[in-house]
């Protein structure tokens, strides 16, 4: 009982702290961030197997949270407000070359952010050239260029 | 699908400036939680200290307010030295407490441990006993929630205590 237990403990304390740090928290994995998520995981696996490394806590973990996955896939698709309320939605930040600061800053998203997802992804140079973009549910930034239609 | 512009996306910037506040208020509850931590409200920590002394003083017992499940505790005994009889201290604890608990490590070790009742007795060498004898309770509490202790000389003074354990 004490792993199935510390298992949804775990994954409902995972999910809120990731949902409320913000859809850009983490979301590019730059080397520090790499390491900063192996910590994560590292804590967070000592934390729910504590002493007890068989194979059927093992065994029981998995299916705990591979479970909440499943569950909570079937309550999204049944519940669409739970959907934006757990995955959060898209925001566009910037439109026909103009950026919405105040929806950037909340974000935590900067100009140069927009262009270096622009340059890597579009091979677009300025932001002029820039139709849409749009941070998206898992904080990647999605450039749609003026040329391409 | 909501559509702006050419784009068809679900948007819903109401929605978002809520989700900002809520992440915001998240963020500061965060902060004091972490806040506490490090005061001690959440674990080991400088205003966790606590000591639970007997009314004659002559036994008091430093320790945490608040222990963490499975983590290392330790309870810090000073007992007056007159309180050895016969080249021996004998030290008893409540059975609840050794019950909650495991890993029990005793330093000094002592030399024997008898059942009394409800009580653990355990008798500790004392021939040339200096004035304060320290001993220590090393252990990792293996229950959650409130745990009272109970903890004295045999036919002596007793110090009561709690100490919560958390998850």
């Amino acid at each position: 009982m004490e792993s199935v237990i510390r298992g949804l403990a775990v994954y409902a304390f995972l999910l809120l702290v990731f949902r409320l740090a913000g859809k850009r928290t983490l979301s590019e994995t730059t080397n520090f961030e790499l390491v900063l998520l192996l910590i994560i995981s590292e804590t967070t696996q000592q934390a729910m197997v504590g002493y007890d490394q068989s194979m059927t806590n093992a065994f029981l973990l998995i299916l705990t949270l591979v479970g909440c996955t499943v569950t909570l896939a079937w309550f999204k698709q049944r519940f669409p407000v739970w959907d934006r309320v757990l995955d959060d939605i898209p925001t566009i930040v910037v439109e026909n070359g103009h950026m919405h600061k105040d929806r950037m800053a909340r974000l935590h998203v900067d100009e140069g952010d927009i262009l270096e997802s622009a340059r890597e992804f579009q091979a677009i140079e300025s932001m002029d050239q820039i139709k849409y973009a749009i941070v998206e549910r898992n904080g990647v930034i999605t450039v749609i260029p003026k040329r391409s239609r | 699908m909501q559509k702006i512009g050419d784009l068809e996306i679900n948007q819903d910037l109401n929605f978002e400036r809520r989700s900002w506040k809520v992440e915001r208020v998240a963020w500061v509850i965060a902060a004091l939680i972490l806040v506490a931590a490090l005061l001690g409200f959440l674990g080991p920590g400088p205003l966790g200290k606590a000591t639970a002394a007997s009314p004659d003083k002559s036994i008091s017992l430093d320790y945490y307010r608040m222990e963490r499940f499975q983590a290392p505790a330790e309870w810090r005994l000073q007992i007056d030295g007159k309180l050895a009889k016969q080249g021996e201290l004998r030290l008893w604890v409540h059975r609840r407490f050794l019950e909650v608990i495991g890993n029990l490590q005793i330093a000094p070790e002592p030399e024997s441990v008898e059942i009394q009742d409800e009580r653990f007795v355990y008798a500790f060498k004392a021939v040339k006993a200096p004035p304060i004898i320290k001993i220590f309770f090393r252990f990792e509490p293996n229950e959650i929630g409130k745990t009272p202790a109970h903890v004295g000389v045999v036919d002596g003074p007793a110090v009561e205590f709690s100490q919560f354990y958390l998850p």
